[in-house]
């Protein structure tokens, strides 16, 4: 059965669940794809991309015991395939493009954060931001990333060490 | 940062400032459409394996106008010992305005160069060339130091009082600058570029003799965001300041399902596909089905384009995937033609241009078998084209007159989706 039939099938019989479905998750995943790439368009493509891929599989998404988690580890295997696909042609460096309101000690927080995350190698980013965004406890953290909790562990410390080394984010805490 | 508790609350500064647009879902949807489910293929690995094995995995590449063609299992199986040739891109990156361009003259015309200038301290420039293949009809186009062509075709539709404008972003010399021209019509004599709050362009339209035709264009560099206004001058008088969409020029702000970097985004669009040649036909047989199956080649606005057609493909059959137009000297685009999978097991097509030196193309597939495929000419271009089932490519290598091998490469396409890399052989 071709993908064409299949989604065409999915849109006649669970359209409206999916819009429903996207439309709730779709603010969470822009968020998470924006911890992990430091970029609002990429993190705006990821979210497409994942939601995507979710509905080009919807049935196995909606038979899934936790859908987000599922949906979850599309958006990072998107972000992953992204980092390997673009990692040589990549250009550096582009500054943060983000709009943010508040105090300017406040935008500068945040954007000493951002710098500071994209300073870290992906794994590092993604235990990171999983941790402290998601709140996902290790376990949870490894079934997103494939890898074993203890992996986790030791991710999470290295990254936490080059955050507390980190000089822009010692003021203001 | 001393505390745990303090990374957390930073974090939720961070990212729940964040205020995503509304969710696109017909673009979702769009997408989902061109994404196989590969899922299908991994699930039924161990009925999939059995079917290819009795099956007999299967190649099929038949040049146009032949019949169709099985390549035998026994067929010529080089093993290129030759290192990656550089790809000029993987997927090209999603362009950021921000790069400083200047434009040193709107040239003279002279060897089809009609604009000239540097972004980011790297020289650009435009130039009108046939990129065609040798012995073959004309094909004129503009591109941007040599790469990346945008097809010239005759009298067209003037859509704004300014002419056509065309752009192109993601490419070298600046991946993050915005290159332009416009197709002037013959009563402008002047035309004022406004970027945003920038310093006015002003231009005028260079004449450019190519291929026995002559084109009147003016060319430039956009390296900010912010709104693009050109006006025009005629005899009588300035026309009302004409807005380039945004779409045009930074296209991937606008998400598309394939990569815009190297791809020309034209307002012109009644050539959009060109005319579309056929350069490989066959069947393939799946799991005791043989389907019939074709892909076609064009030239257009939209670029290089390949319209497969396939009973694998669904109901409506076929699929549309356009990539950059390379040019004979510079980097040809591999292009995944969206892929499916039938009873579980996938079904591959890929498309690619070649340039003049390319005598054969070699694809090995997994499980070690591999197939000599020879370009075949369609509209002035030269194609390999070929349906790959119940395996993947895994190594793609080109050979010159004699057997020598050009280049080689193994970052193909991703498998299944709509998507193009460019190579240079």
């Amino acid at each position: 059965m071709s993908d064409e039939l299949v989604s065409d099938v999915i849109s006649s019989h669970d359209g409206e669940d999916f819009t429903e479905f996207a439309a709730s998750r779709w603010a969470g995943l822009v968020r998470l794809a924006y911890g992990l790439t430091g970029d609002r368009w990429i993190a705006e493509d990821i979210a497409q991309t994942a939601l995507a891929r979710a509905y080009a599989s919807w049935w196995r998404v909606r038979r899934a015991d936790d859908p987000d988690a599922y949906l979850r580890r599309i958006l990072i295997n998107t972000s992953n395939r992204r980092f390997r696909r673009h990692r040589v042609a990549e250009q550096p460096g582009d500054p943060p493009d983000v709009a943010v309101a508040g105090p300017a000690d406040l935008v500068g927080e945040r954007a000493a954060l951002l710098a500071a995350l994209r300073d870290l190698p992906p794994r590092q980013r993604a235990v990171i931001v999983l941790r402290y965004w998601e709140d996902l406890t290790d376990t949870q953290i490894a079934a997103a990333l494939g890898c074993s909790a203890g992996t986790v562990r030791s991710q999470a410390s290295r990254a936490l060490a080059k955050l507390r080394a980190d000089d822009s984010l010692k003021d203001g805490g | 940062m001393h505390e745990e508790s303090d990374l957390r609350r930073r974090m939720r500064g961070l990212l729940g400032s964040v205020e995503p647009p509304p969710v696109p879902v017909e673009q979702i949807v769009r997408r989902a459409r061109t994404i196989r489910l590969r899922r299908t293929g991994a699930a039924v690995g161990g009925i999939a394996v059995a079917g290819i094995a009795a099956a007999a995995v299967m190649l099929v590449a038949t040049p146009h106008p032949a019949g169709p063609a099985s390549y035998p299992a026994g067929g010529a199986s080089p093993t290129p010992a030759v290192s990656e040739s550089p790809i000029r891109s993987a997927v090209p990156p999603i362009p950021i305005p921000s790069a400083t361009v200047s434009l040193n003259t709107t040239g003279t015309g002279a060897g089809g160069v009609f604009a000239t200038g540097t972004a980011n301290q790297k020289r650009w420039q435009l130039t009108v060339q046939n990129v065609a293949d040798a012995g073959h009809a004309c094909l004129p186009a503009v591109t941007v130091n040599g790469q990346d062509a945008d097809p010239l075709f005759p009298d067209p539709p003037m859509l704004t009082p300014a002419g056509n404008p065309s752009f192109v972003t993601g490419i070298d010399p600046a991946p993050s600058a915005a290159f332009g021209f416009l197709r002037v019509p013959a009563a402008v004599t002047r035309l004022v570029v406004q970027v945003g709050t920038g310093t006015p362009l002003n231009l005028r339209p260079v004449m450019v003799t190519a291929c026995g035709e002559q084109f009147r264009l003016a060319g430039f560099a956009v390296g900010a965001s912010g709104p693009v206004q050109i006006t025009a001058y005629t005899a009588a008088g300035a026309a009302a300041p004409y807005t380039v969409p945004s779409s045009i020029i930074w296209p991937a702000r606008f998400v598309t399902v394939t990569p815009v970097g190297g791809a020309w985004q034209n307002l012109d669009l009644s050539r959009g596909f060109g005319t579309f040649h056929v350069i490989a036909h066959g069947k393939a047989r799946v799991g005791g089905y043989a389907e019939g199956w074709q892909i076609s080649a064009a030239v257009g606005a939209s670029g290089e384009c390949y319209l497969a057609q396939s009973q694998f493909l669904g109901p409506q059959g076929t699929t549309t995937s356009c990539a950059p137009v390379g040019t004979p000297d510079g980097a040809q685009a591999i292009v995944g033609l969206p892929g499916t999978s039938y009873d579980g097991i996938p079904v591959s097509q890929y498309a690619l241009a070649v340039g003049p030196d390319v005598a054969s193309v070699t694809a090995r597939l997994s499980g070690g078998r591999t197939v000599r495929l020879t370009p075949v000419a369609a509209g002035g271009r030269r194609y390999v084209a070929f349906t790959v089932t119940g395996a993947t490519v895994t190594r793609l290598t080109w050979y010159g007159a004699g057997g020598r091998v050009l280049a080689s490469v193994t970052s193909l396409p991703e498998d299944g989706e709509a998507a193009w890399i460019q190579f240079k052989a």
